[in-house]
């Protein structure tokens, strides 16, 4: 009888892929569902309205300030799949799980309930800068050379890839005697009673009005930060994800 | 274990509670829920009207006031430095269609002079149907909101008759209920659609989690070679292809759109209005607050610089008239609207031009407890303040502000 206790209930090799296959479809969901959580939360504490609203997103502090902060997740999760897994979606997986947080968020909140429209609150686009850090990440084999190369190439991609969405409200307008950009006129038109105009962290008119030279300035530098909020948060991935108790699988 | 769970459940259930009492003062608009002191002496609204209270989705509405800056401003307030002209409603009811504060445009953000008046004027237009008190707001920097009188109003049809167009600088007509909308969407469709295949391409490769743990750890150094030279030039086809992509968009974003400007922000100062006071000057001499009679009993010296007789009809605070009706009559809006339309009568009848003349006024109302304006003995700065309106024959205005400490009697 108590050889019994010794055998495992897995006998063959289709069992154990059945298992092992089970296992992937309870452990998968559940990180996404704690990464969209989780993300979400660091996302709307750290760029909250910039990434809310059409007439916040500039060409100085949305430009910086998301990079640099929406690095941390895909940072940690590469940290945990590569070096566990040999798995390079860590970014893709993040990101994506944001949006569809911020997506759900959007309808739900903004427009479902406070009937903003949504072309004033559709989520800034996070995936191609994702796509990039996984892929170099996957070509080079190395967190390094991904933090280097990827981390820079997330932080300049950003605005870029966000222009096509972003260009058609910057077009200008006259109202009431003052020029206007359409973003800056949706932010006027719909009442925002706590969020008054002077509470935008934008960048400060100058007397180039019509230059675009701040912008490359801005990417370059959310790139550069990005590098070393990627090696940081590799380090923090690092201690979260020591697998002690996975010993015995 | 259990006494930690206990904790953590008993702090949960003290948060909750919490939440729900400070939701409550939120949902009255904040109209009661700040210190009396400071609804007393920051911002002081009057003359406020609306043109309708019941107006159909594209109709619109005109709100017209005016604010005075109160002289002795509570130190511990930051100073309008910079302000904004806001309307307090829950969501756009409305858009704000135009705004404007002594006739400049109040799309920027504003400084503003302590002791002085300003009027406004915002021109809204109705976008959904609903019933809201709607307030007239001024945002101050560092300081918060300090809101004004409120007015129900009362929204018909449907919101999906609502357009807000206008006509750019390049010449084009665009709604703003949904400009732009259908090409974000499609670039975040499109980019989710390549973010999900990524996703799969290596889920479906599985089971991956257990087995390639396993191998990791059975590999060690080698365990790189992991990744085969197909992944790898998907990884490659991937980078390439989204640079392109998000180059190609770029362009052709700055080829469909090759007029655009930053987001504008700046800062105007608009000058005051002439001074309201028109010659009538006031000392206060002694403020009381009968707790047992909820009344405010004031006196003051006023000296009558114009060349007709005076009599005061009106003291004002916090949103709130106490109206002498023998002098200037007023009735509440709506069921919200604090107006005592008997609270105010005063000894010392008209004072002649030239005149100096001891004046002693009694505020009396159940809105000085309903408002929460008696707490202000309680308060930690018990100083109050307000508007007194004098009249002539002619029914010309001088409005003067007025404060200073006020005494409690309790019997
Ligand atoms: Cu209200």
């Amino acid at each position: 009888m108590s050889a019994v206790h010794s055998v495992s209930a897995i006998t063959t090799a289709e069992q154990q892929h059945r298992i092992y296959k089970a296992f992937d479809w309870i452990i998968i969901p559940i990180v996404v569902l704690v990464v969209i959580g989780a993300f979400h939360i660091h996302a709307m504490l750290t760029i909250g309205d910039w990434d809310f609203w059409i007439d916040w997103k500039d060409r100085r502090w949305w430009v910086t300030v998301t990079p640099i902060s929406l690095i941390f997740f895909p940072a940690a999760l590469h940290y945990l799949l590569w070096e566990n897994f040999r798995l390079p979606f860590g970014a893709t997986l993040a990101c994506g799980g944001l949006l569809i947080g911020e997506w759900a968020n959007r309808i739900a909140n903004f427009v479902g309930w406070a009937y903003f429209p949504l072309n004033m609150v559709v989520p800034g686009e996070i995936i191609p800068m994702a796509l990039c850090l996984d892929a170099v990440l996957i070509i080079s084999r190395s967190l390094t050379i991904t933090g280097v190369l990827g981390g820079m190439l997330w932080g300049i991609i950003f605005y870029p890839a966000n222009w096509a969405l972003i260009a058609p409200f910057h077009v200008p307008v006259e109202y009431n005697g003052v020029m206007m950009s359409v973003a800056d006129l949706i932010g006027y038109n719909y009442v925002r009673t706590g969020t008054p105009e002077y509470i935008r962290i934008i960048e400060e008119g100058t007397l180039r009005t019509f230059g675009e030279d701040v912008t490359p300035v801005s990417a370059f530098f959310a790139g550069f930060i990005s590098v070393l909020a990627y090696f940081l948060w590799l380090y923090i991935g690092k201690w979260f994800s020591k697998t002690t108790w996975m010993k015995r699988i | 274990m259990l006494n930690f769970k206990k904790s953590v459940l008993m702090l949960l259930a003290i948060m909750v509670g919490c939440i729900a009492l400070y939701a409550a003062p939120a949902m009255a608009h904040g109209e009661k829920s700040q210190a009396a002191y400071l609804r007393m002496r920051t911002l002081l609204w009057y003359d406020v009207e609306v043109s309708t209270t019941k107006l159909k989705v594209n109709e619109e509405l005109v709100m017209t006031g005016k604010f005075y800056w109160f002289y002795d401003w509570p130190s511990n307030i930051a100073k309008p430095e910079v302000a904004f002209l806001n309307i307090g409603i829950p969501g756009p009811v409305f858009i704000r269609k135009a705004s404007y504060i002594n006739g400049v445009s109040g799309t920027n953000s504003t400084r503003f002079d302590i002791g002085e008046t300003y009027e406004f004027k915002v021109i809204l237009k109705a976008r959904r149907a609903a019933r809201v008190h709607m307030h007239a707001l001024m945002n101050v920097k560092e300081a918060g909101p300090l809101i004004g009188p409120g007015r129900w109003v009362e929204v018909t049809g449907d919101m999906a008759d609502f357009t807000n167009e206008v006509t750019t600088l390049t010449g084009e007509t665009i709604d703003l209920e949904h400009y732009g909308l259908v090409n974000a969407v499609k670039w975040h469709i499109f980019w989710g659609v390549i973010a999900a295949a990524w996703l799969l391409y290596w889920i479906f490769q599985g089971p991956i989690l257990i087995p390639r743990y396993k191998k990791v750890k059975l590999l060690g150094d080698e365990a790189d070679d992991m990744i085969t030279p197909a992944n790898r030039m998907v990884g490659l086809v991937m980078l390439i292809g989204t640079i392109v992509v998000v180059t190609w968009s770029y362009f052709n974003a700055y080829a469909q759109y090759p007029v655009t400007i930053p987001l504008q922000s700046g800062q105007i100062t608009i000058p005051a209005l002439p001074d309201a006071a028109r010659g009538v000057n006031v000392e206060m001499i002694d403020a009381r607050y009968r707790v047992p009679g909820r009344a405010l009993e004031f006196t003051i010296k006023v000296t009558n610089n114009t060349n007709s007789p005076i009599k005061l009809g009106e003291f004002t605070s916090a949103n709130i008239r106490w109206m002498n009706p023998e002098v200037s009559q007023a009735e509440p809006a709506d069921s919200h609207d604090p107006v005592a339309s008997n609270g105010m009568s005063y000894e010392g009848g008209a004072v002649m031009p030239g005149q100096t003349k001891l004046l002693k006024a009694t505020c009396t109302d159940a809105a000085w407890e309903t408002y929460r304006l008696a707490k202000l003995i309680y308060d930690p700065d018990s100083r109050f303040g307000g508007l007194i309106f004098f009249f002539d024959e002619e029914g010309n205005r001088s409005v003067v502000a007025i404060g200073g400490p006020l005494l409690p009697v309790f019997i």
